[in-house]
């Protein structure tokens, strides 16, 4: 990226406000892996219910190098507004390139704000409007749905029906359209509006781009300028294709089979499910029935997956049935819920994204982003690894002594009675004690006793992050003793320890 | 003191009555949490001086008081005061009252209670949070009293409040709070006051009666949640004496909860006790003493009772600083508070004219 670029990029940072600002928040919820080389780039984000903000941060860590688990990542994090969720994420060149989807009250109107952060930039991030920096076009239908990186450049899914190129090298943007051999100018994607023809999804598998359109997958090969494109032909007689949701070919067996999730009608059911194509039928034949949320291949033919419906377990699959076989319920090869391969078996992460990298030609590295932390098992070996997935997560140290305690959130939503939602009662002892907690309205009035007289563990001695509360049971819920929801006010927490160490602190309830 | 506690044996009766037999029926408190919190703590120095037991014989701030002492009173009144008490709760309040003869008083009052610095509040992010900046919690509440005096012994009063409160809920894209806010016109108070004889005055004061108010969730006001404080009763009594020949009074507040804010009968009702005193030491000088919200709930043994056993305890001094402004009184008042987080003060002045 040349100095004008950064330049330009760093005027429309300013011209975007607050967006993007970094504000040092940053969140366990792991949306998104890349990789590119020798680095994995990583994704966190989550929205706040308090602030309003999507906080995101980037991260890089080589794929060699074990220590950035003890040095916590090193994440460059940025705010923006909450109706700026990120759609998809891709790291190349040094570059994380994250597309963020800009949902406007016109459902009609939504724009595509870009996030472009250099691995080694210390200082400074940009925002960009995609409809300015990356295509000099504001209709409805241009917006960047997908971003992918291939041979240093960057490819944005239309939803008008094209892709953008963008070279990173000679900031060159150009358009290609699926079928069509050569780069064409911007102007030719405008006003497209097409749905069957939209690109959806982009994916980079063995130096290809492969684009996904609800009625064909086009497999493009920059080397040779060729597209090829795969219809919603079915091989099977029971299975009508209705739409293709995204594809990509098995990276580490040969041949590089082409792998889909498409929407099918099935006898009897409309579902989701993972096909295969066929070369020899020239259709698509099913693999795995089941809605399946995200997958990764991993060597020797076996992928990781896990499901729409259980986002807590990963199955692991091996594909054996070679070209023209059908299989639509396999049984996993391995399956294990996330917890059971951890350390402490508390927590209950749902999975947000996986990656497997191989290392060896039957092992590998396996990377799995989760609402609670970024983990990693080092010596994975497809079908047969029982290696420990280690977690990292970033935890706030808390003072010590009750020095500082707190309620998470500090504002209870309760619009309606039935609310799910909870504070958790953060405070870190300095030694060993039987904590109480009770709750008091205005008046001073109990309200509640959360726990009474339980041993909690002091923060600097054996305490999980150095925190002495229990996050599931030193919970409020904004209900009083008698089970009656709390009228909106603000409320008082009391912590008393047998060591003489106590605190207060506020919570709003608020409908 | 002996002669004095028998000649206030009504209430020493009752209170009795409450702390033995009633004492079974009223077990685990419910109270906390339920709707109208921020109107229950007391207002004015000399109140919180003598643990909140004002109802009978309120020197001042009748209106919120006792409505039914507005119409005794000769003169107009001016009263106006500020307090903080613990953990950021502030008060400002102000009245007016005065006599349409022959048989009648009427007031404004007026009382902004809150939290203005509302803080150490995070966001909902529980392994990274955040502290966010100071929000504000702010309630007001305004009542009109009418106040009629029957006979020289019978006097009754009425007020209707008006209520509003406003909560952070949370930040705009600019990083500034969203507030939600409810209001509610109609909350009554009434009030029958007793004179028994010239040292002895009982009373029954019913609050917060009929009160409502609605929260807007939608901007476009599509959904209202309504909140309804919950109503009280308090029996109190007044005595005034001669203690060492000092004026002397000792007054007590009985208040109970039984209704929710649906009119449905608590599981477990409610009682809270305050007594107080006041001894004139010198003309223009007087001492006040106190102790209150002693929650009567029966569970005198239960560890959870003992633990939350933190009564308030108040004191506090009166002025009379007429050689300065004719008329014109100062109050000071100081109590702890039910969790030891520190203290409440007020301070006011009384301008009679």
């Amino acid at each position: 990226m040349n100095k004008l670029m950064i330049a330009t990029f760093g005027l429309i940072a300013l011209c975007c406000g607050a967006w993007g600002q970094n504000s040092g928040f940053f969140s366990n919820w792991i949306t998104g892996i890349a990789s590119s080389g020798d680095t994995i780039s990583l994704l966190s984000g989550k929205s706040d219910k308090i602030t309003n903000n999507f906080n995101f941060a980037v991260s890089y860590i080589p794929k060699s190098d074990s220590a950035y688990v003890a040095n916590d990542l090193n994440w460059k994090s940025f705010v923006f507004p909450k109706n700026i969720k990120p759609q998809s994420f891709t790291y190349g060149g040094g570059y994380s390139v994250v597309v963020f989807e800009f949902d406007t009250l016109d459902k009609d109107r939504m724009n595509t704000v870009t996030l472009i952060h250099h691995k080694t930039d210390k200082t400074s991030d940009f925002t960009i409007p995609w409809n300015k920096a990356i295509i000099a076009d504001s209709s409805k239908w241009v917006y960047s749905t997908d971003v992918a990186y291939l041979d240093n450049a960057f490819y944005f899914a239309c939803r008008a029906g094209g892709i953008v190129k963008w070279d990173i090298s000679t900031d060159k943007k150009t358009a290609l359209l699926p079928g069509v051999a050569g780069e064409v100018s911007l102007d030719t994607i405008k006003g497209i509006t097409d749905s069957t023809g939209w690109i959806n999804e982009l994916e980079v598998s063995n130096n290809q781009l492969i684009a996904t359109s609800s009625s064909a997958i086009w497999v493009y090969s920059p080397q040779g300028d060729t597209w090829t494109e795969y219809p919603k032909t079915s091989a099977d007689p029971s299975l009508t294709i209705r739409s293709f949701i995204y594809a990509v070919t098995d990276p580490y067996t040969l041949p590089h089979a082409l792998y889909s999730v498409a929407n099918v009608t099935l006898p009897g059911a409309d579902t989701v499910i993972m096909m295969k194509y066929s070369v020899k039928e020239a259709g698509w034949k099913p693999v795995l029935d089941h809605a399946i949320a995200g997958l990764t291949f991993a060597t020797k033919g076996y992928y990781y997956t896990y499901f729409e419906d259980d986002s807590t377990n990963c199955k692991v699959y091996r594909d054996t049935l070679g070209d023209t076989a059908v299989q639509y319920k396999p049984l996993p090869v391995d399956a294990y819920y996330l917890p059971e391969r951890l350390k402490t078996g508390v927590e209950n992460p749902q999975i947000l994204e996986i990656y497997f990298s191989a290392t060896t030609d039957s092992s590998g590295v396996l990377y799995v982003g989760t609402t609670n932390g970024f983990y990693i098992s080092r010596n994975e070996i497809p079908g047969k690894s029982s290696d420990l997935l280690q977690c990292v997560k970033r935890i706030t140290p808390v003072k010590k002594g009750l020095k500082e305690a707190f309620a998470s959130p500090g504002i209870l939503k309760r619009v309606e009675d039935n609310s799910n939602d909870v504070v958790r009662f953060v405070y870190c002892l300095s030694k060993n004690a039987n904590v109480t907690i009770r709750i008091y309205d205005y008046n001073n009035d109990l309200v509640k006793t959360i726990i009474e007289k339980q041993p909690r563990k002091s923060g600097t001695e054996n305490a999980e992050y150095g925190r002495s509360n229990d996050k599931y049971k030193d919970v409020w819920d904004g209900t009083t003793a008698g089970g009656r929801p709390c009228a909106p006010g603000v409320y008082y927490f009391k912590i008393t320890t047998d060591i003489g160490e106590h605190a207060f602190g506020k919570i709003v309830v608020a409908k | 003191m002996e002669k004095l506690l028998l000649r206030n044996k009504y209430i020493v009766a009752l209170v009795s009555l409450l702390l033995t037999s009633g004492a079974e029926m009223l077990s685990a408190g419910e109270v906390g949490g339920l709707s109208g919190a921020y109107l229950r703590p007391p207002v004015g120095a000399a109140a919180l001086a003598m643990g909140g037991a004002s109802s009978a014989s309120p020197d001042y701030l009748a209106c919120w008081w006792n409505p039914s002492m507005i119409a005794p009173a000769k003169e107009k009144k001016i009263e106006i005061g500020t307090g903080t008490r613990s953990l950021g709760r502030t008060d400002l309040y102000g009245q007016f009252t005065f006599k349409v003869p022959p048989r009648l008083g009427m007031g404004f009052f007026i009382l902004y209670r809150g939290d203005p610095f509302l803080d150490n509040l995070y966001n909902d992010d529980y392994d990274n949070p955040q502290k966010l900046d100071r929000a504000s919690y702010t309630t007001l509440t305004s009542k009109i009293a009418l106040s009629y005096n029957f006979t020289k012994k019978i006097y009754a009063g009425i007020n209707i409040g008006i209520l509003y409160q406003r909560l952070p809920t949370a930040l705009d894209e600019n990083g500034d709070w969203i507030y939600t806010s409810s209001n509610g016109i109609g909350s009554i108070d009434a009030a029958v006051l007793y004179k028994v004889n010239e040292r002895l005055k009982l009373s029954v004061v019913a609050r917060d009666f009929f009160a409502l108010m609605t929260w807007d969730i939608a901007s476009d006001g599509n959904y209202q949640i309504n909140d309804r404080p919950l109503p009280s009763l308090t029996i109190a009594s007044s005595y005034e004496d001669a203690l060492f020949g000092k004026p002397f009074k000792w007054t007590v507040d009985l208040k109970g909860y039984v209704f929710d804010n649906e009119w449905n009968a608590l599981d477990h009702k409610e009682a809270y006790l305050s007594t107080g005193v006041q001894l004139q030491n010198w003309e223009a000088f007087a001492l006040r003493l106190g102790i209150g919200d002693i929650r009567l709930n029966g569970q005198f043994m239960d560890d959870e009772y003992r633990d939350e056993f933190f009564c308030k305890i108040g004191a506090g001094i009166s002025m009379d600083l007429s050689s300065i402004v004719k008329g014109l009184h100062a109050n000071y008042g100081v109590s702890t508070d039910k969790l030891w987080a520190g203290i409440d003060q007020q301070l006011d002045f009384s301008f009679r004219f």
